[in-house]
């Protein structure tokens, strides 16, 4: 089935690993992929929208953007090229319900959720604020990220984090492979073979577990340390602790329910909350 | 019906719209070498070679338009028409002729625009060049605060001769900055605002010469790492610049839909043959603008 295939999560939860998984899946060979050369389209880069649309998205006003997202995914699903396309953004604006994706361009998405309470703490570090910063972001239903007109990307809608989650997984409207960070961590080699086969990528045995050995977490901090990360946007370390369970060391009792609180509901149904919401310590 | 006369990017050029950017000419005693004015234009071309969301080339004809806001038909190097859809600004209609129509008419009439900001200095033209946000203009402005004359921004244009140093000509006064990048390199003075955005237009008053000039450097801005052991400064040569040069033609999409390839290619083939061709990385943290142009300055002997 031809068509565009997304890549997408919210901010900080698994999609740059992914994406090495498949650079090294698709590559073949022994050398690791580099994290600067994942030949994946990013959809918010404005140099590829200018490219597409033949306008500078700079000179476009909000309005007149928007109304050429889908023709400009339509267009780029009609090139023909089978590279995954990154996104962080919402499925739909929860405000109108339209869909911020064309269906029609679309082969399919691969999704990866991690845990909200490690997602807060890996967000505070990235942007250099306070873990309460990063909590309000992830609860604020109308959160985008925004690098200004002149940044390399266009404004990203996000929504909450409980939204972002359910937009993809309830309301896409097409083949949505849904993954756990946490299991890409615990069982790399089924949880990425998921990955590949929802990519139409080769689900060999052999390839997917040499995918996943040169796609380790080292092998992405070294390659951070020596080379830098183009895709970065802060100063921060991006590669930074590649673990689960930093939100249950790190945050506060208060922190927890805030989060708790407001995304419980998605918690539960991906198994990060038990039935009496308590954090789960160990996922299954 | 009123005409405004103006000379930019070596033609001379009669529109009915008024644009403030550009530089002011006595009418001509001949016919002007591009006329744009208001008309009807196609709804599309036929058997486009090139085309992408918002417009549609072949030899001859670009045609660009923004969905229900506007639509501008390049034809032949000679004429730009624009078809303005109801309740758009002015403004709007300026900023988006003066982007993809220009370098549309550029391609037609044989020069070579490229994706950059162009600033006259004693070594030459130095050209920064490089995709959307990546600081062209920031630099260039910081070049012109600093007394240097700014020739274009955003899309600088070159005449190209076989075996010729390549020129860089005049385009618009004035370089669009955003304001972080105006606070950036302490330009405390106000420019025009644009109504629907807000980039203001910074004027300098560095030295005014002719206005063309052969080219001396071309530096290809990165987002990037400056790797360990290695610099700022990136020599280009060859295969690898004559691809970087070319990916930065204003547009490569329009080039082969107007059937330019051959002389695009040939023209790039020997900007980067009589230039020079550096890669500037930009780390990630963004030096200053005024540590970057240090640097230029350095590597030019200013």
């Amino acid at each position: 089935m031809k068509g565009i295939t997304w890549l997408a999560s919210y901010p900080k939860s698994g999609n740059t690993w992914l994406r090495v998984f498949l650079a090294n899946l698709r590559a073949g060979g022994r050398a690791p992929a580099h994290i600067n050369r994942l030949h994946t389209t990013q959809f918010a880069a404005r140099e590829l929208l200018d490219r597409t649309i033949g306008w500078e998205t700079s000179e476009l006003g909000q309005a007149e953007w928007e109304a050429l997202r889908l023709p400009t995914q339509e267009a780029l699903a009609a090139q023909g090229a089978e590279v995954p396309v990154k996104t962080h953004e919402a499925f739909a604006d929860p405000r109108d319900g339209k869909p911020r994706f064309s269906r029609t361009a679309s082969r399919g998405a691969i999704y990866v959720v991690r845990n909200p309470l490690d997602v807060a703490v890996s967000l505070s570090h990235y942007w250099g604020k306070s873990v309460d910063v990063a909590i309000a972001f992830m609860n604020d239903p109308r959160a985008e990220l925004a690098y200004g007109p002149n940044g390399p990307q266009v404004s990203q809608l996000l929504c909450d984090w409980s939204t972002h989650v359910r937009s993809w997984m309830d309301g896409a409207g097409m083949p949505v492979c849904v993954l756990r960070y946490e299991d890409m961590l615990a069982f790399p080699e089924k949880t990425f073979e998921e990955a590949a086969r929802a990519a139409g990528l080769s689900t060999q045995p052999a390839d997917v577990a040499g995918a996943v050995a040169r796609s380790g977490f080292e092998q992405l901090q070294r390659q951070e340390a020596e080379n830098g990360f183009l895709e970065r946007t802060t100063k921060r370390v991006f590669f930074r602790a590649g673990r689960s369970g930093e939100g249950r060391e790190k945050l506060t009792a208060r922190q927890v329910d805030l989060i708790i609180e407001r995304h419980g509901e998605i918690m539960r149904r991906f198994g990060y909350l038990d039935s009496p919401g308590q954090v789960v310590a160990r996922l299954s | 019906m009123v005409f405004f006369h103006y000379r930019l990017h070596g033609m001379e050029l009669e529109s009915e719209m008024e644009f403030p950017e550009w530089p002011r000419a006595e009418p001509g005693r001949g016919p002007a070498d591009v006329v744009l004015r208001f008309g009807s234009t196609p709804e599309r071309l036929e058997n486009p070679r090139a085309q992408g969301v918002c417009f549609q080339a072949t030899p001859g004809e670009l045609l660009c338009w923004l969905p229900g806001s506007a639509r501008f038909h390049v034809i032949a190097g000679r004429e730009i028409i624009v078809e303005a859809g109801a309740g758009v600004s002015t403004e709007a209609l300026r900023r988006w002729a003066r982007s993809s129509p220009m370098a549309g008419i550029m391609l037609q009439r044989g020069r070579l625009p490229l994706h950059a900001s162009s600033v006259a200095t004693s070594r030459g033209v130095v050209v920064f060049a490089g995709g959307g946000g990546v600081g062209k203009s920031t630099l260039a402005a910081e070049l012109g605060r600093r007394g240097y004359d700014v020739l274009a921004d955003d899309i600088a244009v070159f005449e190209v001769a076989e075996g010729a140093a390549i020129k860089g000509l005049r385009g618009e006064t004035g370089v669009w900055l955003w304001p972080d990048a105006a606070e950036a390199i302490g330009v405390g003075r106000p420019g025009e605002a644009c109504a629907d955005l807000v980039k203001r237009r910074h004027v300098f008053g560095g030295v005014v010469p002719d206005g063309e000039t052969s080219v001396a450097a071309i530096y290809i801005l990165e987002r990037g790492e400056v790797s360990a052991g290695g610099g700022m400064l990136v020599r280009l040569k060859g295969a690898e610049a004559l691809a970087v040069v070319l990916d930065l033609v204003y547009r490569p999409a329009f080039v082969r839909g107007l059937g330019l390839d051959r002389q695009v290619f040939g023209q790039v083939a020997t900007a980067v043959k009589t230039s020079r061709v550096m890669r500037l990385v930009a780390p990630a943290e963004r030096l200053a603008p005024s540590e970057v142009v240090d640097r230029v300055e350095a590597d030019l002997d200013l």
